[in-house]
């Protein structure tokens, strides 16, 4: 007779985006369904014509994935196009522009406003700048500015934003800004955000090929922050470099020439890990997200003073650690997040008899089960639970 | 409310049907024993599920008495767990306790001793008769030491000898030895010389092993905690040699050092009955070998080769010939060691990286047969893959081909 043990309840599934690039000879079901081995459910490809997106969405439905509409004819005439693929079961939503500067808003407004005149259930798909992006590639003074612009003017359902913070040796260092401020602009706007997990090689500075503790410290960082889905970018190599664009697309899951990489196996681990962890992340409230770490904090954050209720003690001997805290229901959880993608930091955590820790298959034990002393893997998260306080529900 | 709205937007209509891929299977899976496992004081179904949860399918505790033995195969067969039997009635009137516990959905077999010397073989060899006389369907359980042991421990100068000598003189269903190799930066020189003696004597006697993958501190020189890769680098090794079953020493902390001498701390469980970070590990660790156990259990050593630059370890050979279905394989001078296995239908390369600190560069490719064996159990063309794949600290790689008619 087995004992019942507590697991995290299903909340749906996170999505897990990719800008997949499967180039349009590998469009089969074999491909497909690799694809959403990996633990990729939505993903983005440049389709030549409607005929080959038909094509397109109609073996993602076979598969059980979903695409974003992405094809010339979705400009050139962006009425026929929603009204052909809007009720297509695999229909993920348009996918409308990549890194746009402001000066575009009127067109793009305008776009989405056709789009939407004949489709307002499916998502429209802009994927924002970073926040070092130059003021000129902008076409605002400030970031602030321009992300603001983006949700005041523009018709989107979800906020997107592209960083690739893992260098060979270190963070980059206004990754966790740009995190606080899509988040705050998350929750001022109630729309949820989606961020990204670099899967490829990008330049020579950037760490290649990606790590797991690479990919899990982007990916939990970006949930800490209360991201509802997590971009790879990108999937499928392409070589050479892709002119213009002066990135190195290659050393991702699957090699220019067909063949998976080592990073395939693990994207599968992480995406497996990522929606086994989905309940804890999905239609999350924010209430708290602070660093600790000895030296300074990254620009933009605010550090831990005050412990997340429940929790007693938290201590990393001066290692650098994220602490959210996210609201979800009934219960809260607090995400601690390893920022070294190189080295484990041995974490300290004591808390109260509520307190529960989470485990990576998604069952619930006892905090006191552990030792309160564990050592966390690079970049990885440690994750624990306690009752949302009632007050709060009342209010 | 509104972010939930959304997903449901996303994926309400997300019922499309995977491809059925390709699986390994198995005609059961690899026994995974630990030693000094959960307290007599601690037997409670809370405690065996959660040995059970780490993937430990055979418990091994030294019981005070019967009673204690009772009691644990009781709470064992509730949650699904077997019980080697081990108390003092067991050696002083083995026919009474045999006959208590025999029948019991919970027993695995019979602990005799850890680590005798030559000269205890024959009283032994008595003992596990008087038990098989009763009970033959229940394995008799000796632990041999490893060929580090000296010639007072062994009670002989030569380790084959003392090894040959138990297979002989005890009829014990397998055979089992331990040796922790994985130091702070280096591996013990002798380790797969044992192996490779150990491998070869259970050929000779017709009889399956099982080795060990340490679980504790063990002693300053040992790395500690147990790492992943320096525990997947011992149960890899273990298996490809062609271990039946993996041993992990041990679950339960002990806070003194005792007689022994050995840091029996660091171990899943700490003294103060807490789960340390090891727990999580050999929960990960157990699940791979579970996955895998298509590859292993009931497989065929083919050959078992070393390659990597410099001097391959004692009592080992170097990789010469490649395994049929494999046109190149390359590690750039990287410590590798290759085991071909044949389990019925299916041959099995298993190419582990000996470095437990770092990765190394794996190149193989072969004809179109040559299949990769993922960590899930789950089979797909090599073909799928690029030729050249980072292999983590510790870690195997798993290739499958069709075995050759009339092997």
């Amino acid at each position: 007779m087995l004992q019942a043990q507590e697991k995290l309840a299903s909340k749906g599934v996170l999505p897990i985006q990719a800008y997949a690039f499967i180039p349009m000879s590998q469009i089969n079901s074999m491909r497909f369904n690799e694809l959403k081995e990996s633990g990729i459910n939505l993903f983005i490809d440049n389709f030549p014509d409607t005929d080959a997106m038909k094509k397109g969405l109609d073996l993602a439905e076979e598969v059980g994935v979903k695409l974003l509409i992405s094809c010339p004819e979705l400009k050139s005439d962006p009425e026929k196009t929603a009204q052909l693929f809007m009720n297509h079961p695999a229909m993920g939503g348009y996918y409308i522009y990549d890194e746009p500067s402001v000066q575009l808003i009127p067109e793009l407004k305008n776009w989405c406003k056709r789009i939407q005149s004949v489709d307002n259930k499916h998502l429209l798909y802009v994927n924002l700048l970073p926040n070092f992006a130059a003021p000129a590639d902008l076409g605002t003074s400030n970031y602030k500015e321009y992300v603001e612009e983006f949700l005041k003017q523009l018709p989107v359902q979800v906020i997107s934003f592209d960083y690739y913070p893992v260098m060979s040796n270190r963070l980059s260092k206004t990754w966790y800004e740009n995190l606080e401020l899509i988040s705050a602009e998350s929750q001022r706007t109630g729309l949820p955000f989606l961020a990204f997990a670099l899967t490829s090689n990008y330049d020579e500075e950037h760490i290649t090929p990606q790590t797991l503790a690479a990919l899990r410290l982007q990916a939990y960082s970006n949930l800490a922050y209360g991201a509802q889905g997590i971009c790879y970018y990108e999937y499928w190599d392409r070589t050479p470099v892709v002119a213009g664009a002066q990135e190195d697309d290659r050393g991702g899951p699957i090699s220019a020439s067909g063949k998976r990489t080592v990073v395939f196996d693990r994207i599968k681990q992480v995406s497996a890990e990522l929606q086994t962890l989905a309940p804890v992340f999905l239609g999350a409230k924010v209430i708290s997200i602070k660093h600790t770490g000895k030296g300074a904090i990254p620009k933009g954050t605010s550090r831990l003073i005050n412990l997340p209720k429940a929790i007693t003690v938290l201590e990393t001997n001066g290692a650098p650690v994220l602490v959210s805290v996210l609201e979800n229901g009934p219960n809260t959880y607090v995400v601690i997040v390893n920022k070294d993608f190189l080295n484990s930091v041995n974490l300290i955590v004591a808390g109260d008899n509520s307190l529960k820790k989470v485990l990576k298959d998604g069952t619930v034990v006892p905090a006191a089960r552990y030792e309160n002393s564990q050592e966390l893997d690079p970049g990885d998260a440690a994750v624990f639970m306690y009752p949302t306080e009632q007050i709060k529900k009342i209010r | 409310m509104k972010k939930i709205l959304l997903i449901n937007l996303l994926f309400c209509l997300l019922t499309g049907y995977a491809n059925a891929q390709e699986r390994l299977t198995s005609k059961g899976e690899l026994p995974i024993l630990a030693w000094y496992s959960i307290p007599a004081e601690e037997t409670t179904v809370e405690r065996y599920q959660e040995l059970k949860d780490a993937g430990i399918t055979y418990s091994f505790s030294g019981f005070a008495d019967a009673a204690a033995v009772q009691k644990a195969l009781d709470v064992a067969a509730k949650v699904g767990v077997k019980i080697v039997v081990s108390c003092p009635e067991l050696k002083s009137d083995p026919e009474k306790t045999v006959r208590r516990f025999m029948n019991h959905p919970a027993i695995a077999g019979y602990h005799l001793i850890d680590e005798p010397g030559i000269g205890q073989f024959k009283e032994l060899g008595e003992w596990a008769r008087k038990i098989q006389t009763l009970d033959k369907k229940h394995y008799c359980y000796v632990n041999l030491f490893p060929n580090i042991a000296d010639s007072v421990q062994l009670g002989c100068k030569n380790y084959l000898d003392y090894v040959s000598e138990c297979a002989k003189q005890v009829p014990l269903q397998f055979l089992s030895f331990d040796y922790y190799p994985v130091l702070k930066e280096r591996l013990s020189k002798t380790w797969y010389q044992n192996l490779e003696q150990i491998s070869g004597e259970a050929v000779k006697a017709g009889k399956p092993f099982w080795a060990f993958a340490l679980t504790t501190n063990y002693d300053e020189d040992h790395l500690t905690p147990q790492t992943l890769a320096a525990m997947r680098l011992q149960v890899y090794s273990d298996l490809a040699y062609g271990a039946q079953g993996i041993q992990y020493f041990t679950y339960w902390s002990a806070t003194s050092t005792g007689p022994s001498g050995e840091d029996q701390r660091g171990a899943p469980i700490s003294a103060a009955g807490k789960r340390s970070v090891v727990y999580d590990r050999v929960k990960l660790m157990s699940q791979e070998i579970k996955n895998l156990s298509g590859v292993f259990l009931g497989a065929k050593v083919i050959s078992v080769k070393h390659t990597g630059k410099g001097k391959i370890p004692l009592g080992t050979a170097r990789l010469i010939n490649l395994p049929k279905a494999i046109s190149v394989l390359e590690t750039n001078g990287a410590p590798a060691l290759v085991s071909v296995l044949v389990n019925g239908a299916n041959t099995f390369a298993v190419i582990v990286n000996k470095d437990f600190l770092n990765s190394i560069n794996l190149t193989v490719a072969g004809e179109e047969s040559l299949k990769k064996v993922l960590k899930d159990g789950t089979i797909v063309p090599a073909s799928a893959y690029a030729t050249t794949q980072e292999l983590d600290p510790g870690d195997a790689a798993i290739f499958m081909f069709p075995t050759e008619k009339g092997k």
